[in-house]
């Protein structure tokens, strides 16, 4: 028997938020997504959550689980002590139980223009990047914005505006790539206020990444470069 | 994106660290100088006698002094920013760190600067 015991709440009908406890009997290698559908399909069917590729790839299922934020496809309940406490995302206005919305989020992650801006004078045909060049991005390609670094970050929880670990991960993965012609732009945008200073460098984006980047890495080279204008 | 924005945090940011590497060893001389010295307390005269001394503590205090005043308030400075203040306020805030800054440094100074 395990027991998960999950964050409710419905602004339009809840005053507060209240935890409510299902019990059920997992099987090997149940992840913590495979749960929430149980409850959903067997024991409640008025739970929200998110979900879609149920691989680890689309990024929607991450919530705060056990006392860390992690994804819940890629978690199994038999690594966990039950009770399992299972929260949405912090820092994010709450839709209905594990849903939030993420308008914030990806307004940061928009306001960084996350897409190739064509150089001075682009190539007539097409851009090439050698094997060097292309190694330069690797460690910032994989994030699929799942939002747990965001919701770990005690700087999102205390500025709205703050750009945040997800959007600043970005910004290097573009001003490193080299067919990219806004790095100048990028690198301006990120240390205004509410930018990469703003960073306490608290770790905790890194630590909780399901993806295994690190984003504190990535706003420590942006400061760098805001620095020197390596860029 | 905005591109108004001016590189100053960078500088702002980059001076901390180098104040910070420079404090550390400031501070080891002084407090060792002061705690663990040939005497055991702290008077008057023992400074007095430091500052007449050599001419070189006084170019350390005079060193020493901007750079714990930078130090300090940029730190405070950092803190202030976490509490989301209007645009009104910071430059309020900022303003008097940079003038309690100033003064402190040419105060301490000219403090230092009355015994060499
Ligand atoms: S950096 Fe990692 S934790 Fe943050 S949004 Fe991307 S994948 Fe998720
Ligand atoms: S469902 Fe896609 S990452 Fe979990």
């Amino acid at each position: 028997m395990v027991e998960f015991r999950v964050f409710r709440f419905d602004p339009e009908k809840n005053k507060e938020p209240e935890f409510q406890s299902y019990e059920f009997d997992p099987y090997k290698g149940m992840t913590i997504l495979e749960g929430l559908y149980y409850i959903l399909e067997n024991l409640d069917s008025s739970l929200a959550f998110r979900s879609s590729c149920r691989e680890a790839v689309c990024g929607s299922c991450a919530m705060h689980i056990n006392g860390i934020y992690r994804l819940a496809c890629k978690t199994q309940i038999e690594i966990l002590k039950s009770p399992i406490t299972i929260r949405p995302l912090s820092h994010l206005p709450v839709i209905k139980d594990l849903v939030v919305d993420l308008t914030p989020f990806f307004n940061h992650f928009k306001e960084i223009k996350p897409y190739l801006i064509p150089k001075e004078s682009p190539p007539e045909k097409e851009y090439i990047q050698s094997v060097k060049e292309r190694e330069k991005i690797n460690d910032w390609l994989d994030c699929i914005l799942c939002g747990a670094c965001y919701g770990s970050c005690p700087v999102c929880a205390q500025d709205d505006k703050y750009l945040g670990p997800h959007a600043l991960l970005k910004a290097l993965r573009f001003v490193d790539d080299s067919r990219d012609g806004g790095a100048k732009e990028r690198i301006a945008f990120v240390t205004q206020n509410s930018g990469v200073f703003r960073c306490h460098t608290i770790f905790n984006c890194r630590e909780v990444c399901p993806k295994d980047l690190d984003p504190t890495k990535a706003i420590a080279k942006l400061k760098l470069k805001a620095v020197f204008k390596k860029f | 994106m905005n591109q108004k924005t001016s590189f100053s945090s960078a500088y702002g940011w980059f001076i901390q660290r180098i104040t910070g590497i420079l404090l550390a060893f400031f501070l080891i001389v002084h407090i060792n100088i002061l705690h663990f010295g040939e005497k055991f307390f702290i008077d008057f005269n023992m400074v007095t006698e430091r500052l007449q001394g050599s001419f070189w503590w006084g170019i350390f205090y005079i060193i020493f002094i901007p750079v714990v005043l930078f130090h300090a308030l940029n730190g405070v400075w950092g803190l202030v920013q976490d509490y989301r203040p209007s645009s009104g306020l910071q430059k309020t805030v900022k303003a008097f760190f940079w003038t309690l800054g100033i003064v402190a440094t040419f105060y301490g100074i000219l403090a230092i600067t009355t015994f060499l």
